[in-house]
């Protein structure tokens, strides 16, 4: 299962990755069905969740659960890891982890008299960092530093990370005690945040039937084994966004520099990230080219958690609150026209 | 300015419909102004019509062709075609492509026009000339502004061009301008110049917009008053104080309100021909009175004889009481022959020969006078037995006379014999209905006067008014050797009520302006006749069966022209063949249009104005169609089609919306229409994936804009079924997405 050397040397991060070769669309979609299907068994109706967290798997970056304690986030996290035959490690985040329980530490070999690289739990294909937001922001910048370099230096010496790699965490809302907010610079790493919601009614007592008994979570076994999902990041990887789409994600991000209702608009990191997560999306519809329809879908996840309001936002003062993000979001979407054509403005 | 990008180009298309907009209400607004000129409105929509069809064809011709100059050379164009078809069209080749008959119609039209200008009071009826000229004049600064505005892009300079419109009520009288339209004018400016006041500094846009504004004010009373070409009617009096009262004959007759000039009562059974003076004096350009200087011994107590009055003939004695009101001048009006005047104020005197009273000092307004004269009933038999007087200087016929009156006088007269026979077919041929009375007519045709010049163009349109009736059958009266004058005077007037026993009061007023020829015969002295048609009364000769109790002599040898003029009617004879020229067929065809043509004009005008919108709409559906099916850009174009055709339909179709949204909404409402097509929401699946590949997927190079097209027309038809009625009719007739784009709008909603 562990697809990592037992002994870590310094390399390059190989910004390529590894070059697997895309799959027809059918197996795709027969392999990215059976994923969502074994996670469903666990999550139940949270078809939106599991298809962002798979979009997010699929697209290559990491995702971001957030949500009140006790809706499912860690669940949905490893399920989602379980479903794919890969390396994965879990962190809990504390107030007192220190940045070398994540990346790793060199420790001193007495027989081979020499330091030894000890990797962390960050050396997996997924890593679930669990409540993000309660360690200290010198331990969190530890994991999202290699979040975006897909490598750990330690000791002046720089080790790649696995590929594919995913850090999927979750945070409680930023309002409960005890809890680190995540800076913006921070934030931005994420591909997409997502937040769970209450489980409506019959799922909530369709869980209680089966959790009645065991953990589900034990019972999934592995559908994708690692090379496969390379196979399927790749695939995502050449869907097409045309000029047209491209034009409809960049007026969307800079839609939301010009807002008045928003402080920090979306990075071109964001519009990037939504073209890409976008493409994930279209594969997972079975198509080889985004639509527009991707990318409004994709909006909110994508760039919801790095915008800043500009104040009223979330406040209620005197019976008034503003618009949330996500409705400015909305707003934005709703107020941008789609470029048609296989041409795309100048 | 050069347009590089397709946006920009768009951007100028339609800031073109919107400067063509504006210029058309501008002018609209400016030609309206002249209400104070013209009277009705049936003008101003025949102006609006032409500027509807000269902006019209300019932005259809910039739409299609892309060409800014065309749009104004096309306008040019076409609207020289439809001035000549509205107005010559059957001097046309093809009824609309001017010929040089055309020109000599429109010269004919022209010089109409401005003999009407000329003579008419104002608010002055809108004769076919004067619409005319108002057609052309409005067509020719409705293409300048189109060319300044547009094709030069310099639209500051239309100020000027709507200022000669708006400044031509003041220029005839400062009281006739009217500032709201002025006003308004000036704000329709400053919006057709807004666009070029943005691009300077805002500081100089104010300024310039404060001096528009202020000068549109200003102007006005700043022009300088010119004094109005015609008295209006109540400040100054009838007649005035001219010299020859026939000059202004015409004008007073032409009033549209007629005043007040006289009353008065009369022991008389008729009512009285009321005589001002008489015009003898004929020299080419105009007939003129006689200009005795006061005679002291001519006091008006005892008036003298009538010239050529003798005893034998009958007479009797009438008095009248004269109440002069609202007429000014120096002769006084009375019956003839007067033999005594009393109760005037000032010093007047009588005139020998025409028997006129006149004073140098004195004015007869308002003058209360009694009057007695004599009622002269010669017997027919008296009058066929008159003898010429030879040598008479008042039957010298005028040096330059065109020959044609006297041959024309001759056919007349015909077969009678004597001078009386002759006077009476001359005025039976006048009265007899060939001539029509028309004040309008001699003003229209140029012929609105007394001179020699008159009298052929009247012979010839056979319509005038009493000056020209008089004058001429004096003229012809001459020709035959009777000595002739015209007098002038006031017609009997209405008779209103009856005051005591034998008295009966009469009401005169400036309609009953006139002037008749009197014709001289030996004995019985000057006699009136009356040529002019349905005007005052012929006079009348009691034929005398028993023994005359005059001694006037009998002709025993002409029994046979014992005939009455009323009882034997000449026919009249027609002029010999110059009477029906191209003129003539002119003035008959221009005096018919309005009767007609202008009702189907103004129709025609609604009609296109109701269907210009539908029109834009269909021609702008049928360009995008064609591009698809060329395949430029089709996906684009056909969506963009779709989104604005379900806009024009009252469906929210947002430019916002992916193609996969708008076309799930579109199945939706296609699914609640009351007879879903399946055709439709096929098409419309079939649509959107091509859209989609075309837009979003590989580009593939496959060729399919006939086949969106073909959708595009099926999506259509089934949402138009799926709309109700009266949201269809709006899509047509005033489509949504149109009034936007003329507005500057953006045509569909984010």
């Amino acid at each position: 299962m562990n697809s990592f050397p037992a002994k870590f040397e310094p390399g390059h991060a190989d910004v390529s990755l590894s070059v697997a070769e895309a799959m027809p669309i059918d197996d795709f979609l027969e392999r990215s069905r059976a994923i969502v299907d074994t996670i469903a068994t666990v999550i139940d109706g949270k078809w939106s969740a599991i298809d962002i967290a798979l979009t997010v798997l699929l697209a290559e970056g990491h995702l971001l659960i957030e949500d009140v304690p006790g809706v499912g986030k860690t669940m949905l996290a490893r399920a989602l890891a379980r479903s794919v035959d890969c390396s994965v490690s879990r962190i809990q985040f504390t107030p007192d982890l220190l940045p070398a329980d994540i990346t790793g530490v060199s420790v001193f070999n007495q027989s081979e008299r020499e330091f030894e690289f000890k990797p962390g739990p960050v050396f997996a294909n997924i890593v679930i960092g669990d409540e993000i937001n309660r360690a200290s922001p010198k331990t969190q910048s530890a994991l999202l530093e290699s979040m975006e370099e897909h490598q750990v230096t330690v000791d002046g010496k720089t080790y790649v990370l696995a590929s594919p790699f995913t850090v999927v965490a979750t945070q409680n809302p930023i309002e409960m005690e005890g809890t680190y907010a995540l800076p913006e610079a921070q934030r931005d790493r994420f591909m997409a945040r997502i937040s769970m919601g209450y489980p409506d009614p019959e799922s909530e007592m369709a869980m209680l039937r089966t959790r009645a008994t065991s953990s589900p979570l034990d019972a999934i076994k592995p559908v994708v084994g690692t090379a496969e999902l390379a196979s399927m990041i790749q695939t995502a990887r050449i869907v097409f966004a045309s000029p047209a789409v491209e034009q409809y994600a960049v007026d969307i991000s800079q839609a939301t520099r010009r807002d008045s209702e928003l402080r920090l608009g979306a990075s071109p990191r964001a519009t990037l990230q939504l073209v890409r997560a976008a493409k994930a999306r279209a594969a997972l519809d079975g198509r080889d080219f985004v639509l527009p329809d991707d990318i409004n879908a994709l909006a909110i996840p994508v760039l919801g958690h790095r915008l800043i309001p500009s104040g009223r936002v979330g406040v209620t003062v005197g019976g008034y609150s503003g618009e949330t993000i996500a409705e400015i979001v909305s707003r934005i979407v709703a107020e941008t026209p789609v470029p048609l054509g296989a041409r795309a403005r100048r | 300015m050069t347009l590089t990008t397709p946006a920009q180009r768009q951007a100028a298309g339609t800031m073109d419909f919107r400067m063509s907009g504006l210029l058309l209400l501008g002018l609209a607004v400016a030609t309206a102004s002249l209400h104070t000129l013209l009277g009705d409105v049936g003008w101003w929509l025949g102006a609006f019509g032409m500027m509807l069809i000269v902006f019209g064809t300019a932005a259809a011709a910039r739409y299609f062709f892309r060409q800014r100059w065309l749009g104004t050379v096309a306008a040019a164009v076409v609207g020289t075609l439809a001035i000549t078809l509205f107005f010559a069209a059957d001097t046309a080749f093809l009824g609309i492509i001017p010929t040089a008959t055309t020109f000599a119609q429109f010269r004919t039209l022209m010089d109409a026009a401005s003999s009407s200008v000329a003579v008419q009071s104002i608010p002055a009826d809108a004769t076919p000339g004067i619409q005319f000229l108002v057609c052309w004049l409005i067509a020719l600064i409705a293409v300048a502004l189109d060319g300044v505005a547009i094709w030069w892009r310099s639209p500051a300079w239309t100020g000027p061009l709507l200022l000669i419109v708006v400044v031509v009520p003041s220029i005839v009288s400062p009281d006739l301008s009217d500032a709201f339209f002025f006003e308004l004018t000036a704000v329709i400016y400053l919006f057709i110049i807004r666009d070029r006041l943005r691009r300077v500094q805002p500081g100089v846009a104010v300024v310039v917009g404060a001096i528009a504004v202020l000068g549109a004010l200003v102007v006005p009373l700043a022009l300088p008053p010119v004094t109005p070409a015609k008295a209006n009617g109540t400040g100054t009096g009838l007649i005035a104080e001219n010299i020859n009262p026939i000059i202004n004959l015409g004008d007073d007759l032409r009033r549209a309100t007629p005043t007040l000039a006289l009353t008065y009562s009369t022991t008389s059974d008729t009512g009285l021909y009321l005589r001002l003076t008489t015009l003898e004096h004929f020299e080419g350009k105009q007939w003129a009175p006689v200009e005795s200087p006061p005679i002291p011994g001519n006091n008006v107590s005892a008036v003298g004889a009538a010239p050529g009055l003798t005893n034998g003939v009958e007479t009797a004695q009438v008095s009248t009481t004269i109440q002069v009101a609202n007429t000014t001048g120096r002769w006084l009006p009375v019956p003839y022959p007067e033999t005594k005047v009393e109760g005037l104020k000032g010093s007047w005197f009588w005139e020998p020969e025409a028997l006129a009273i006149r004073s140098q000092d004195s004015n007869m307004q308002g003058q209360k006078y009694s009057v007695s004269s004599l009622d002269v009933q010669p017997t027919d038999k008296q009058m066929e037995n008159a003898p010429r007087s030879p040598n008479s200087p008042l039957a010298v016929v005028p040096k330059g006379l065109d020959p044609i009156v006297a041959k024309t006088a001759k056919t007349v007269v015909g077969s009678a014999k004597t001078d009386f026979d002759k006077a009476v077919a001359l005025q039976n041929w006048f009265r007899g209905g060939t001539f029509t009375y028309s004040e309008h007519t001699p003003a229209l045709s140029g012929f609105d006067g007394s001179g020699l010049d008159v009298i052929v163009p009247f012979l010839k349109s056979k319509s005038g008014y009493c000056v020209h009736f008089a004058t001429t059958m004096a003229v012809m009266a001459r020709t035959l050797g009777i000595p002739s004058r015209v007098a002038v005077g006031f017609l009997p007037g209405k008779a209103t009520h009856p005051k005591g026993a034998d008295v009966t009061v009469y009401k005169v007023t400036s309609n009953d302006l006139h002037a008749w020829p009197e014709l001289y015969f030996e004995g019985v002295g000057w006699v009136r006749f009356e040529p002019t048609p349905s005007r005052g009364f012929e006079p009348d000769f009691p034929s005398a069966p028993s023994a005359p109790s005059t001694s006037g002599p009998t002709d025993p040898s002409s029994p046979g022209a014992t005939s009455a003029p009323t009882t034997t009617p000449r026919t009249a004879p027609r002029l010999p063949d110059e009477t029906t020229t191209t003129s003539e067929a002119a003035l008959t065809n221009t005096t018919t249009i309005p009767a007609t043509g202008w009702a189907g004009l103004i129709a025609l005008a609604i009609l296109l104005m109701l269907g210009v919108p539908a029109l834009l709409r269909l021609v702008m559906r049928r360009r995008r169609l064609e591009s698809v099916r060329e395949g430029d850009d089709s996906a684009t174009r056909v969506w963009e089609e779709l989104r604005e055709s379900a806009r024009d339909l009252g469906i929210d179709a947002r430019v916002s919306s992916t193609p996969r949204q708008l076309a799930e909404y579109l199945a939706e409402y296609l699914a609640a229409g009351p007879t879903p097509s399946t055709a439709a929401l096929a098409a419309l699946d079939e649509l959107r994936t091509t859209v989609e590949d075309e837009s979003y997927a590989y580009p593939a190079y496959t060729f399919v804009g006939e086949a969106m097209a073909s959708n595009l027309q099926i999506v259509l038809r089934g949402l138009r079924r799926a709309t109700p009625l009266p949201l269809r009719l709006r899509a047509v007739l005033l489509p949504p997405t149109l009034v936007d784009r003329a507005l500057g709008r953006s045509v569909v909603r984010a």
